[in-house]
């Protein structure tokens, strides 16, 4: 009874009208900051920090989460319309989403990853309302071990779920791993390969690397097509997806759901991993995979309800343990900070107005996103009948501006089209760049937890399988591994015996 | 079935995807060596800086020359890249390279509006008066939402004196 009257409490607070406004503008700039690629959730909540000072505590959470769980809906129609990600997340609707798009069904699938996202939503904060304390628990049961282990079955399955042979998505998991290690070391601090290059001190930007190997490198793939004056994109179809799409997409947005609020929980892998680990599940429960890759509608809506439920649990380990899992998370920590609030297991005793402020503006902001979404979808979806030689050019000045966006300096914008070239290349041999991505953002979390554990152990590699939790993921990174190589061993064995 | 699968290999393809491979065995090589050379690995109980960097680049190359040597995995994905491809992308990348100098000599707007009269023009081949009408609607775009509603601090531009 207690936490429906608290659930009941954040709603009348989080309708009040200037909580609404400020949950409208967060969503508003969330959602025009998940279209335009380049300027990510980060940036833009630290952009908006400023306004922040003087609103209320609980005011300025729900603005800046807002903006987050904002840009992932806005994120996913650039990657359908596009196949450019608008952020991180929704990296694997390029694939499937794109497909539908040059089908002629991009509403379809815009409408289907917007009802999803809403229900994938709805269901985290549920999630936060009733599990956070437990959930959080479990959490903070993990070490390095068991980080070390999940970064890697991370990034097994990011290989895994990648188009083409594992072997080539494993290249681009070692080029996205060895990219990361550029600049600081994370346990000495000591610089590594920046060649006397300050900006490299610091690293690459995963934002710029992301812009060019997707972006760019789209751009010079079709750079040909692009000279056609008309759009090969003639249907968008229908937006509103029928009860029978939604029947058929019922389990994987349940699955999405699930998948989104559990994965939001683990520090750094939040909505890249909840989304990429939805389209591994719904290729392996489907009963027709070979359509994935091709336009199949279960691959667009349980990856997007994962990312918007994972934005969702993400805020759990924030508001419960004063633990940030990523850099929006963080900037958001800090914000809090500014007004004087220190989150932590007390948060939600002194300041109950803020936790479920935040958790009743969820409740409303993804239901205005859906609101708004459905109408607006049709003007998103005739961005796709803009021709491709406009299209290209207009591609071309966002991802420039984009890049220099992110830190304001040049080098991010040389690092874009470095990136965006090497894309190209490797495109053109077959190594997928969505797995080089996801290795670049896991790089840091698997190494530092990787050393630690290894100096924890006195480098004893039995750390790996020293908790119960630590086992279960190595046995299911191990399980995806042998699940890939067995039929490459039955087909070897076939062939010899048919040379026989 | 694998039999099939070795049958269907375009050995155009294959040589294409050897080559590129063999470049990439090459990087691997370089990096796997400067890896061991410049960075110090330490020890599985005190792994220092280049422990990780040493371990994931010996893990790459491997990967690459299984890549390099089985035929079924160098041909897997690749997309030859045709003649008119490869001159619109010479053509593409002397601007991409001048890009971060012109922004900081000229300012975004005057090499966003460069930079879109350039593409349409020489690389997607757009008419000169729908390219001069679409490079000022792209840029009075980007400058309207960066500059004027996000207010991104971009720097003046050193010759232009403009954002």
């Amino acid at each position: 009874m207690d936490v429906l009257q608290n659930l009941l409490d954040g709603l009348q607070l989080a309708l009040g009208a200037e909580n609404l406004l400020f949950v409208l503008l967060g969503v508003s700039v969330g959602m025009m900051v998940g279209v335009l690629p380049g300027l990510g959730p980060a940036p833009t909540v630290a952009l908006l920090l400023p306004i922040t000072f003087g609103l209320e505590p609980s005011t300025a959470v729900i603005l800046l989460a807002g903006v987050y769980y904002g840009a992932m809906y806005g994120g996913t129609i650039t990657s359908v319309l596009l196949r450019i990600p608008g952020e991180a997340a929704s990296v694997v609707s390029t694939i499937d989403g794109h497909e539908m798009a040059k089908q002629g069904q991009a509403g379809r699938a815009l409408g289907l990853a917007a009802i999803g996202s809403f229900v994938g939503g709805l269901i985290a904060t549920c999630c936060l309302v009733l599990f956070a304390p437990a959930l959080a628990d479990f959490a903070l049961n993990f070490g390095s071990p068991e980080y070390a282990v999940l970064a890697f079955l991370g990034l097994i399955l990011v290989a895994y779920t990648s188009a083409g042979t594992m072997a080539k998505s494993l290249v681009a998991v070692g080029i996205g791993l060895l990219l990361a290690s550029i600049g600081q070391d994370p346990m000495t601090g000591s610089s590594r390969w920046a060649f006397g290059v300050p900006e490299l001190m610091s690293g690459i930007d995963v934002v710029a690397v992301i812009m060019g190997l997707f972006g760019l490198s789209e751009i010079l793939v079709n750079i040909v097509d692009n000279r056609r004056g008309e759009s090969t994109i003639r249907q968008v179809g229908r937006v509103l997806p029928t009860g029978r799409d939604l029947r058929d997409n019922a389990g994987a947005i349940g699955r999405g759901s699930i998948i989104g609020t559990g994965l939001g929980l683990v520090p750094g892998g939040g909505g890249v991993l909840a989304s990429l680990v939805s389209y591994g599940t719904e290729r392996k429960v489907s009963r027709r995979p070979e359509r994935f890759g091709h336009g199949a509608p279960e691959a667009v809506s349980g990856p997007e309800t994962a990312n918007n439920a994972a934005s969702i649990s993400t805020f759990i380990p924030l508001l419960t343990l004063g633990f940030p899992p990523n850099g929006v998370l963080a900037v958001i920590f800090g914000a809090l900070l500014i007004q004087g609030v220190t989150p932590g297991p007390a948060l939600i005793s002194d300041h109950p107005d803020i936790f479920w402020g935040v958790v009743g503006s969820m409740v409303v902001g993804n239901l205005i996103l859906l609101i708004m979404n459905i109408p607006l979808l049709p003007v998103f979806v005739r961005i796709a009948r803009i021709p491709p030689a406009v299209m290209a050019t207009l591609t071309v000045a966002i991802l420039i501006v984009g890049a220099y966006s992110i830190n304001g300096n040049t080098f991010d914008v040389g690092v874009m089209v470095a990136a965006g070239l090497a894309g190209y290349l490797l495109r053109r041999i077959g190594v997928p760049p969505a797995p080089i991505v996801l290795a670049f953002i896991l790089g840091p979390i698997f190494e530092t937890n990787f050393r630690r554990s290894l100096v924890l152990s006195d480098g004893g590699f039995d750390i790996f399988v020293s908790s119960p939790t630590a086992i279960v993921l190595l046995v299911a990174a191990i399980a995806v591994l042998v699940s890939t190589a067995l039929p490459m061993v039955r087909q070897r064995r076939q062939a010899l015996e048919a040379e026989d | 079935m694998a039999a099939a699968a070795d049958t269907t290999v375009d050995p155009a393809d294959l040589r294409f995807g050897r080559i590129g491979f063999a470049v990439l065995t090459a990087l691997a090589t370089v990096t796997t060596i400067g890896a061991f050379t410049t960075l110090d690995f330490g020890t599985p109980a005190r792994p220092a800086p280049g422990f990780w960097i040493g371990c994931v680049s010996v893990a790459t190359l491997m990967l690459v020359v299984v890549a390099l040597v089985n035929p079924r995995i160098a041909v897997d994905g690749v997309s030859r890249i045709t003649r008119a491809d490869a001159a619109a992308v010479a053509l593409a990348v002397p601007l991409l390279a001048l890009t971060p100098s012109l922004l900081t000599l000229l300012g975004l707007t005057v090499t966003t509006a460069l930079v879109c009269l350039y593409w349409f023009l020489v690389i997607t081949r757009t008419r000169p008066l729908f390219s001069v009408i679409g490079a000022g609607a792209i840029t009075a775009g980007i400058v309207i939402i960066f500059i004027e509603l996000l207010h991104v601090p971009f720097p003046l531009g050193t010759l232009t004196g403009i954002r």
